[in-house]
């Protein structure tokens, strides 16, 4: 049987669970290990654990976060934000991590993706792709968290890294983050023909997007974010809020966010007739 | 007052054996990592992880020159557990490319052929169906397990008797686990599935 997988998304910058909104930078919402906790208690598939600071910076302090973030969790987290070696990847393996996600470093040198493979098997190794639209049915590659263009086509790069054996992709829109709007259906027909999962993500803003990109697309899971990390600070006080509560009471009056919980997006999708654990 | 029992898992470097640390201190037991023969032949419970390749696996294996320790422990009535590359070392051999496994179960893997909305390798949370197991609760709904595999057993290539577990991928029904006396394997990984994964360890480690 196939089954779809729901994965919570935790964008990170050092010990904080952060979110970009709209463009306006990144907002702190609280200890990521408090929602990995609660996500994992709720019945989540998978998580996603990015540093998305240590691309830009050269860096790698989320060696020392994961350890500690995934210290209860008993689903697999993926790591990713800043590796270049395979250094790196052992050294976050050990540290906790099941799978890592690549970019940057793979688009500057694919063979170390190959590389990779090879010495950590394709199942640990997964790539994420962040598509900006150029034109109509046109989306380049950017790296560095959408900051830099690589000036491939997410077509040619898919085929490519397919070909390299990475086990998994990460597609995200980064033309969707963070606005809400629904998954972006154009970029993730791009992957209809792969033959490695394909995990959707980048603009789920309420239940509606996540039923609708498992039955109108191929793919095998989506990563959902802010909806999911507002759901948890709207409902659950053990969840504990740093940063500005009052701007983030105020996110659903001002984007089109409907905060959601885990269990009720799985009951939900079985209801509706998707496939799920 | 009795120490826990200590649960050796092997490590011959096929990647990650933290989470499996995890899953056994969770469930109320101490684990150490073992790669010495000595270390494996005095084990009680013995745990064979493992992500990545077959043959890389199968030198390394060979490398470390425990093969024989593992098979004498066998022999001595310790209860070994495979995990996904671990099931499949426990076995004779893979399509997946040369090497030998320790064929304490004489059975061969094959590769998940190409079907159209199957993605390889399977990645995924599925069923596993059993009956008669010890390390299952027989649930005839069949339990969620969470998996990550290019190679599988064919029910066809395994000795009528072995108490398997079943799953569905590619169309098919194939053996997602096996038990056959002290002789254990598991083609999905206990230690990425929630509380599934803590009664299944839980059930394994009560085995004496």
């Amino acid at each position: 049987m196939k089954f779809k997988r729901l994965i919570a998304r935790l964008d990170c910058k050092n010990e904080s669970l952060v979110k970009g909104i709209h463009l306006e930078g990144l907002r702190v919402l609280g200890a990521p290990k408090d929602f990995l906790n609660l996500y994992y208690q709720q019945g989540i598939d998978e998580l996603i654990y990015m540093d998305v600071v240590a691309s830009l910076y050269n860096r790698n302090g989320i060696h020392e976060l994961v350890s500690e973030a995934a210290e209860n969790i008993g689903v697999p987290i993926t790591v990713g934000g800043g590796v270049r070696s395979a250094k790196d990847v052992k050294s976050l393996l050990e540290r906790g991590a099941d799978k890592i996600l690549l970019n940057t470093a793979v688009v500057n040198d694919p063979s170390l993706l190959a590389r990779l493979v090879d010495q950590f098997g394709s199942s640990t190794i997964s790539v994420a792709v962040e598509a900006i639209k150029i034109s109509e049915g046109n989306y380049g590659v950017f790296t560095d968290n959408g900051r830099e263009d690589s000036g491939i086509s997410v077509v040619a790069w898919l085929a490519k890294i397919e070909e390299l054996g990475a086990g998994e992709v990460v597609l995200t829109s980064v033309d969707h983050e963070g606005t809400g709007r629904g998954l972006d259906m154009d970029l993730l027909s791009l992957a209809d023909g792969m033959k490695i999962p394909v995990i959707a993500h980048g603009g789920v803003g309420r239940y509606e997007h996540i039923r609708d990109g498992f039955s109108s697309s191929k793919c095998d899971g989506i990563a959902v974010a802010s909806v999911f990390h507002y759901g948890a600070i709207d409902r659950d006080s053990e969840v504990k809020v740093s940063g500005n509560t009052h701007f983030l009471k105020s996110i659903g009056q001002k984007s089109d966010l409907m905060p959601l919980s885990v269990q009720e997006c799985k009951t939900r999708l079985r209801a509706d007739g998707v496939n799920t654990r | 007052m009795t120490s826990p029992r200590v649960v050796a898992i092997v490590d011959y470097g096929m990647g990650n054996i933290f989470s499996l640390r995890r899953l056994v201190d969770r469930v109320g037991f101490k684990s150490v990592v073992v790669r010495d023969p000595d270390a494996i032949v005095k084990s009680e419970y013995l745990i064979l992880p493992g992500v990545g390749g077959f043959s890389h696996a199968a030198s390394e294996i060979d490398a470390l020159g425990i093969a024989p320790a593992i098979i004498e422990s066998a022999q001595l009535g310790c209860n070994i557990l495979g995990i996904c590359l671990g099931m499949q070392l426990l076995c004779t051999r893979s399509d997946e490319g040369a090497g030998d496994g320790l064929n304490l179960i004489s059975a061969t893997f094959r590769r998940f052929p190409d079907v159209e909305s199957y993605p390889i390798p399977q990645t995924q949370w599925n069923l596993v169906n059993s009956s008669n197991s010890r390390l299952l609760s027989g649930d005839s709904d069949g339990e969620f397990f969470y998996f990550v595999h290019s190679y599988y057993l064919p029910i066809s290539a395994v000795d009528e008797g072995l108490v398997v577990h079943k799953s569905k991928y590619c169309g098919f029904e194939y053996v997602s686990g096996f038990e056959h006396k002290n002789i254990a394997g598991v083609q999905y990984h206990p230690e990425l599935s929630g509380v599934a994964g803590e009664r299944l360890m839980k059930n394994f480690l009560k085995i004496r």
